[in-house]
């Protein structure tokens, strides 16, 4: 990677790199992580592996349990405790804090958490116990200072899982800044923003959703060149689809989960979904047709990949109705097999009592089924609603399915990027530096008077301008985004509401709960959780190249399948050779370096003069 | 229209519709034990109250929830815009902390609703004599107050008498007008999906294809029975006691296959209790549509076609159809539980290479209240994991919830914050997993210390006896339930009401589940 940097660079120095990187993420997915011991409460050391006492799969007889984060032997318990008031219960004892240390090192414990209860809202305990474990020869983080989170055990999961990446994720940073000797290394980050190399490897755990983070931020880059705002970006690849809502600003949440364990610190809200090229279609016990969870990946891969694999899968449904060219499939770097796409479809056909086109329509509208089923839950969830965005497709397949999906949605927009296989990468060009802080209040609003929450902003702006200061971020560019997680008394589930100098935050909170959940309640009253800063530095958006077609191309003419074993002929064109400002009413397919787009009839389309594809509905 | 091709696009569709009514009810509830532990469930009918979808909810709401709304149909001509609640045992109800609403969907220019939307959600207050409304009574009448159907809304507005009414008799009424308020806003949002799926695919392909659905499931279902030898399975298993002095309280069940159906007798089964831990058939439904679902390798829809092939008896003025007036807080919760671990002795007869040994067969349900600092009245419940039952293929999990709930804890911060109460311990119960060649997984321990006076009602079962193992596994270690009161230990019954004083401690401790197979000399 440096090598191509270098090369990249063109022998002139590198001057700013900003790197988004997958090592964290497959280092947690793969459990290669380190060993990391725990300081807890007694009685309480296997909270963390209860989790939340549930199952995963609702209907089994062989039920699973979440995944255990710690091992029991690296797990020791202080008797010293607050309560949630933040009175003392029980003292600390140094000795029994440096013996439960021990105990864990000798457990073979490389990092140690130290996790106890109500710290989120009264660090002190936690901090004494750091303090306490001064000249340990591994290194000690509190849980509070990891996140802000509530609930004891999503933020002990959440310290845990950056203590176990800290190693990783600080080796691998620092081992490539010194190598790349750029004159600004930074790192992108999963909250949409990027940091320093340091900055990033001390809160590792950030780092972990950081790619599809670039992608969402390069989506909106694109889109807002385009002209679009509100926007659902689809990064969908080989075997899953990130789905995202973008109702403006970038939108962030700290509820996210990375298989089934949580993480709660800010990060750009990204919603994945196991339905991608690669999953598989099959008939069921029943005769029904299924597609998905299950996936050939990239490795055996769809069958037309020649690599092994036999099973039907959404890939080959699209090459056997002619969405997909064999010969200029990812600019013709991969040869699609036609013939096994449909002999491994056909094998479906059979026991369907359907032909092949319309087992590949149906396959593909299922898939297209799937996803529209996530979309709307997602965007419910948030509070949006889908009709009224523009649909941003990227990833190999986001093209391929994005004018359907868009219809199912109600929606009449959709903007496919030429880009659209390394929005990532310009995402990390595009992102601002951000770093997120906040603190816990846990008390009813009326508690907290303007003065007093404008003194709590200002701390924590304090903070934030240290961070900036050592980001090296110029005066100019500096902002800081001010909000309040709040929730009704009784909600277990609290909500960032914009903070604005000029509207009293309870008033904020119930306009932003009737909007978000089609109710309120001015009678009840409501709590502020915590007091959040983000603090920003921003980054002029890249200047997006200008398309230019190699020479003014013309448009084969292909018959293509629709849902149903209908065909319809439509205009083919290679991407490259798109001339800019081509506009048509015409169905159409575009094969692309990175990406294939499918226009189905009654869409309009047209390009525009970064060479990016906007479809819109015409009925 | 192809039917094969067709069926995963409209199941999508209507698992859908359920999940965001399942969204906006847990997001905007009030009560932990419904934004927290989740227990509350959705479902679509058709226009003769047929199930067509319901959300991954609660299974034990699955079976019981379209007795409801034949109910509230029964019981008044609702009109547009109107939504009945319930809780009536006796008229579709479980239990009556459980309150379902129910509406209609009234599409253009139809005399009588096309479709028919009901959530249900486990309130944590409604009256009676103990704060949680679970008292070990012999009176449905103290276990809170009884709602058969009656409007909520009429016409979209609320009906304010019997909201006046019901908030009058409950402990918590800011609590429970922000559930239900949460409850309507989840039927508007089914409603409003509903319409758009009608707008977009029209009614009568909705209908058509919410009735494949129903038979798509009843196939799959079909296709399992007839991979069970066939012949008649008998297993009987027991209840503790009802916790007013029966003990040994069996069901008994006799499961014949018979190709591709069964029928599924609960003849012999014991009378009726004086205690709480009379079921009814909503509640025999659930079970036996648990069992399928679990043993089905396919994920079928959850519709009234997975119970089409089946044929249920369950016998009057026994256990589990005891008639009025007996108390039912328990059947939902530990009946329920037991309903699954006779069935599945059963079905071991048939089928012993695909059932696992008995898990904790209880939900330990604790519910107390008291006052907080600021004099006002509180109340909690909440339910306790264990062990699940070792499995041919592997070993039983530790401390999970198993079978008819899968309810999440409250997170101890939460909980110390809201209510004067310390949780000492939340740990493994190690050791009390069955043997066997795949041992069952353990069972926990949670201790919760009053910091200021508590009463209290624990509803507990399988402390006399473990779960079961099979195979030649050993059972799981059998709970047990303790006041801790300075240095003195009193052990307390399976079914007790409590009361703490400032400084006593409740630890309940968990069953374990059963082992499968003969245990490995070491």
């Amino acid at each position: 990677m440096v090598e191509a940097v270098r090369e990249l660079a063109g022998g002139r120095g590198v001057t700013r790199v900003v790197h988004g990187f997958t090592v964290a993420t497959n280092a947690f997915l793969e459990g290669r992580t380190a060993a990391v011991g725990m300081v807890t409460q007694e009685g309480l050391e296997d909270v963390l592996s209860i989790a939340r006492q549930t199952r995963i799969r609702l209907y089994t007889l062989r039920p699973e349990p979440a995944r255990r984060l710690v091992a029991p032997e690296r797990v020791r318990g202080i008797a010293a405790r607050v309560g949630a008031d933040g009175k003392e219960v029980a003292p600390l004892d140094p000795d029994d804090a440096r013996a439960a240390l021990e105990t864990l090192l000798q457990a073979g414990a490389e990092a140690v958490v130290v996790a106890l209860l109500h710290s989120a809202r009264h660090p002190d305990l936690e901090r004494r116990v750091v303090k306490a474990l001064g000249g340990a020869p591994v290194p000690v983080v509190a849980s509070h200072s990891v996140t802000a989170e509530p609930r004891e055990y999503e933020r002990w999961a959440t310290a845990v899982v950056s203590a176990g990446l800290a190693p990783v994720v600080e080796g691998y940073l620092l081992a490539l800044e010194e190598e790349l000797a750029a004159d600004d290394f930074r790192v992108m980050l999963s909250n949409g923003g990027m940091a320093s190399a340091a900055e990033a490897a001390s809160r590792p755990v950030g780092t972990i959703l950081s790619g599809p983070a670039a992608g969402v931020v390069g989506a909106r880059v694109v889109a807002r060149a385009a002209g679009f705002d509100r926007l659902v970006t689809l990064d969908m690849g080989g075997t899953s689809c990130d789905v995202a809502v973008v109702p403006g600003e970038i939108e962030r949440t700290t509820e996210a989960d990375l298989d089934g364990v949580p993480l709660r610190l800010p990060m750009v809200d990204i919603h994945t979904v196991g339905s991608g090229g690669g999953s598989i279609a099959r008939v069921d016990a029943a005769g029904a047709l299924t597609v998905g969870p299950e996936s050939a990946g990239a490795v055996p891969g769809p069958a037309c990949y020649g690599s092994g694999g036999e099973r039907p899968t959404v890939t080959d449904a699209h090459l056997v109705l002619g969405h997909l060219h064999p010969d200029l499939f990812l600019g013709g770097r991969r040869r699609l097999d036609v013939a096994a796409a449909r002999r491994s479809i056909r094998s479906l056909a059979a026991p369907l009592g359907a032909s092949l086109e319309e087992t590949a329509g149906a396959i593909l509208e299922l898939a297209r089924s799937h996803l529209e089923r996530a979309v709307r839950r997602v965007t419910l969830e948030r509070g949006h609603d889908p009709s009224d965005s523009t649909l941003v497709a990227f990833g190999g397949a986001g093209g391929l399915h994005a004018a359907t999906l868009a219809r199912a949605l109600g929606g009449g927009r959709v903007l496919v990027p030429r880009a659209a296989g390394v929005l990532s990468a310009l995402g990390c060009l595009a992102a601002d530096a951000r770093l997120d802080f906040a603190r816990t209040l846990l008390e009813p609003a009326e508690a907290w008077p303007p003065e007093r929450l404008e003194e709590a902003f200002e701390e924590l702006e304090a903070e934030a301008g240290k961070a900036l200061d050592r980001e090296r971020v110029p005066p100019g560019r500096r902002t800081t985004v001010r909000s309040l997680a709040m929730r009704y008394r009784g909600q277990a589930y609290e909500t960032d509401v914009a903070w604005r100098a000029d509207a009293a935050p309870v008033e904020a909170f119930h306009r932003h709960h009737r909007e978000r959940y089609g109710y309120a309640r001015p009678e009840a009253p409501a709590e502020i959780v915590a007091v959040r800063v983000a603090a920003v530095g921003t980054t002029a958006a890249p200047a997006l190249p200008e398309h230019a077609p190699a020479a003014a191309g013309r448009p084969d003419r292909r018959a293509i399948g629709l849902r149903r074993g209908e065909s319809v002929e439509v205009a083919a064109w290679e991407w490259a050779a798109l001339p800019v400002g081509h506009a048509s009413d015409e169905p159409a397919v575009v094969f692309g370096d990175h990406a294939t787009a499918v226009v189905p009839p009654g869409w309009a389309w047209r390009v525009t003069r970064h060479g990016d594809l906007v479809l819109e509905a015409r009925s | 229209m192809s039917l094969p091709l067709d069926l995963g696009v409209f199941r999508d569709l209507f698992v859908a519709l359920t999940e965001e009514m399942g969204v906006v009810l847990q997001r905007t509830a009030h009560s932990p034990n419904v934004v927290e532990r989740r227990d509350y469930s959705c479902a679509l009918y058709g226009a003769d109250g047929t199930t067509i979808a319901m959300g991954d909810h609660m299974p034990v709401h699955l079976g019981s929830m379209p007795l409801s709304v034949a109910a509230a149909r029964g019981a008044m001509e609702l009109q547009p815009a109107d939504v009945a609640i319930l809780n009536d045992p006796s008229a579709g109800g479980t239990h009556l902390p459980d309150l379902t609403l129910v509406q209609g969907v009234w599409l253009e220019g139809d005399e009588t609703p096309a479709f028919w939307l009901a959530n249900r959600a486990h309130h944590a207050d409604v009256g009676g004599r103990t704060a949680g409304s679970m008292p070990l009574t012999g009176d449905v009448y103290e276990e809170g107050v009884v709602l058969p159907p009656v409007r909520l809304m009429r016409g979209g507005s609320r009906v304010e008498p019997t909201w006046r009414h019901l908030l009058a008799n409950v402990r918590t009424p800011e609590e429970r007008s922000g559930d239900l308020a949460a409850q309507l806003a989840s039927l508007a949002t089914g409603e409003r999906r509903l319409r758009a799926l009608v707008d977009r695919y029209g009614k009568g392909r909705i209908e058509a294809m919410g009735q494949a659905l129903v038979d798509y499931a009843a196939r799959l279902v079909r296709g399992l029975l007839a991979g069970i030898p066939d012949g008649a399975y008998h297993f009987e298993d027991v209840l503790d006691d009802d916790g007013r002095g029966a003990r040994d309280v069996a069901i008994r069940v006799t499961v014949e296959i018979d190709g591709e159906t069964a029928r599924v007798d609960f003849g012999g089964t014991d009378p009726a209790v004086e205690g709480p831990l009379n079921a009814n058939p909503a509640i025999v439904r659930s079970a036996v549509f648990y069992v399928v679902r679990a043993l089905l390798e396919e994920d079928a829809p959850a519709n009234d076609g997975v119970l089409a092939p089946f044929v249920i008896e369950v016998p009057e003025g026994s256990l589990l159809r005891p008639g009025w007036g007996r108390p039912v807080a328990a059947g939902n919760v530990e009946t329920s539980q037991r309903i699954v671990d006779a069935l599945l002795g059963a079905l071991a007869g048939a089928i012993p290479d695909r059932i696992p040994g008995a898990s904790q067969g209880t939900m330990n349900n604790l519910a107390f209240g008291g006052l907080k600092d600021d004099g006002h009245p509180f109340t909690y419940y909440e339910t306790v994991a264990g062990g699940a039952g070792g499995h041919p293929d592997g070993p039983g999990a530790s401390g999970l919830h198993t079978h008819m709930t899968n309810s999440l804890n409250s997170p101890i911060e939460a909980l110390e914050r809201a209510l004067p109460v310390r949780v000492r311990r939340y740990a493994y119960r190690r050791g009390s997993g069955g043997a066997g060649r795949r041992p069952g997984g353990d069972g926990l321990v949670r201790e919760i210390e009053a910091l200021s006076p508590l009463e209290g009602t624990i509803l507990s079962d399988r402390r006399r006896r473990g779960p079961w193992g099979l195979a030649g596994g050993v059972a799981g270690a059998p709970g047990a339930n303790w006041r801790l009161r300075g240095e003195r230990a009193e052990e307390l019954p399976g079914k007790a009401e409590f009361r703490l004083e400032v400084g006593d401690r409740l630890v309940v401790e968990t069953p374990g589940g059963g082992g499968w197979g003969e245990p490995e000399a070491e």
